[in-house]
């Protein structure tokens, strides 16, 4: 094993070699350091690594392994989280300056049952100011590996950038308006929002306690359902936990799915969406189709409604959360994310209750639609990965007005709580990846993953890996 | 009036931006409360918030 086969390997293929003793941990964690070592100067994904540790944690692996104590899909595998999972021991950024040097005393659950898993935690990851919309200056933003004068989207931008990059074979990023999906479109890679309460946001600094989602960002669909079926299942310290037990997710990826009825909302195609966005989606949606599914358009009206009220509920509980710091410590934060808590503690809380009571009725209409269609086909992102540093939404040649709408794609997915996954499914004339969104009802996130796999497997855009020319070698 | 209200509860809390900020912060908080004026209208009385507190034994 060398940092040159790392490019195309994942966490299924990687952990089958390793079970069956032909490539050892010890290896492949090498050559993930190396590969940091050589790519992340330039890509800037990392914001810890933990090298000692990683080459500890190996060699305990391979010698479990060599014992004959194999402990599944996991074990042996580098992974790499998003800073704003507690990890014991080790300092949790949450790419910012108030919490530059904390250093928790307990894993986060999802990371503690990661390592369980016999999962090695290489790094922590590059994201946003506490997941909020914009890094805060202390942290170079991450650069894309497809094209290092591109964004990477965010909040999870250093998960998607270091998965799409091969610098760990996955992550786990959270979501509250797009945060794992939209990266992970920019990205070229799989991103997962599971069901709100599936996996357990214990141990995660918030953003919005009540839109909160962790999931995997992954190489490929299969990677993505080994990840969940090991950080998701009932955690009695999270108040918002369902009590329902992991599925074996990967075992699930073969089903059959003849019949499965997707809807395509109309709503979504009247947003802005480029061109070669369009025609991508469109092309997949004609590959579900091809695998046994129907396609159909459906009524989704309330999506206007669900971006006022998600932008309502990520305010003013990101302020309520960091009163604790601001304005106390106000200059330490960046300056948007100033403003942005200024602008929440401004937020009437009458406001606040009636887009929860709004919210009800956006989970009602997602409901009735659900009693007809089994899934939602859209989207992901509206544009390519845009330049870095430009603030203007431009879209075949023109620049959008409102380009708060675009997030109409995600967030009422977060705001609804259902579940939803990134898949890429073609490129730009740029040679940047595009992507298709696929939704669930429900805890149907075991469908949501199969469709995704089988769109995949059959597309096999994943096979694509980023050059990363002009990334001094 | 909302610049005023924005100006009264940044006072309250000891937070200096600058009056080009506090302009712009205005209009954006200006745009949340159309936000909420719509929503009052999509609301039909009857409709409780979420989450309703869950009792368990």
């Amino acid at each position: 094993m060398r940092a040159d086969d790392l490019p195309t390997a994942t966490i299924a293929g990687l952990s089958a070699a390793i079970a069956r003793k032909e490539v050892s941990p010890r290896d492949v964690v090498e050559a993930c350091l190396a590969r940091i070592e050589q790519l992340d100067g330039v890509l800037r994904s990392y914001i810890t690594v933990l090298s000692d540790e990683a080459r500890k944690e190996a060699r305990r692996a391979e010698q479990e392994i060599g014992q004959g104590n194999y402990r599944g899909p996991l074990h042996g595998i580098p992974l790499a989280v998003k800073d704003i999972f507690q990890t014991a021991g080790v300092r949790t950024t949450c790419g910012s300056r108030i919490l530059s040097n904390w250093v928790p005393s307990t894993d986060a659950t999802a990371i503690r049952r990661l390592r369980t898993a016999g999962a090695i935690l290489i790094g922590k990851l590059n994201m946003h100011e506490f997941a909020f919309r914009v890094a805060h200056p202390d942290y170079p933003v991450p650069r894309n590996p497809w094209d290092l004068g591109r964004s990477c989207a965010g909040s999870s931008s250093g998960s998607a950038a270091a998965v799409a990059a091969t610098l760990c074979l996955g992550s786990l990023g959270t979501d509250t308006g797009g945060s794992i999906r939209v990266p992970a479109a920019y990205c070229g890679i799989v991103g997962l929002k599971p069901t709100y309460g599936l996996v357990s946001r214990t141990g995660v600094v918030p953003l919005a306690w009540t839109l909160d989602h962790v999931g995997p960002m992954t190489k490929t669909v299969e990677d993505a359902a080994i990840m969940l079926e090991v950080i998701a299942g009932y955690d009695p310290a999270d108040p918002a936990s369902a009590r329902r037990a992991a599925e074996p997710y990967r075992n699930g990826l073969s089903r059959s799915l003849r019949s499965v009825r997707v809807g395509i909302p109309r709503q979504l195609l009247e947003v802005s969406v480029a061109r070669e966005v369009q025609a991508a989606v469109a092309a997949a949606t004609d590959v579900l189709r091809d695998l046994g599914m129907t396609m159909e358009e459906i009524d989704l009206p309330c999506l206007d409604d669900a971006l006022a009220v998600q932008r309502t509920i990520i305010f003013s509980e990101a302020a309520a959360y960091h009163q604790t710091y601001f304005p106390a410590r106000a200059d330490e934060y960046g300056p948007r994310m100033r403003e942005q808590l200024a602008l929440g503690m401004a937020i009437p809380a009458v406001q606040y209750v009636q887009a929860q009571r709004l919210r009800r009725l956006i989970i009602e209409e997602f409901r009735d639609v659900f009693r007809h269609v089994d899934l939602l086909a859209t989207p992901t992102a509206a544009i390519e990965a845009s330049p870095l540093g430009q603030q203007a939404i431009v879209i075949d040649g023109k620049t959008i007005e409102e380009p708060r709408r675009l997030s109409r794609l995600t967030n009422p997915l977060n705001v609804t709580g259902l579940p939803a996954i990134a898949v890429p499914c073609g490129f730009s004339q740029q040679g940047l990846p595009l992507s298709l969104q696929l939704v669930g009802r429900p805890f149907a996130d075991g469908l949501v993953l199969a469709a995704a796999h089988a769109y995949e497997r059959s597309a096999q855009w994943y096979l694509r890996s980023p050059s990363l020319a002009g990334v001094p070698g | 009036m909302v610049r005023e209200v924005l100006q009264a509860i940044l006072r309250a809390h000891s937070l200096a931006f600058s009056e080009d900020d506090i302009h712009r912060l205005a209009l954006e908080l200006l745009d949340f409360v159309a936000d909420g004026r719509r929503m009052v209208e999509a609301v039909p009385s009857a409709v409780e918030p979420i989450p309703v507190v869950a009792v368990e034994d």
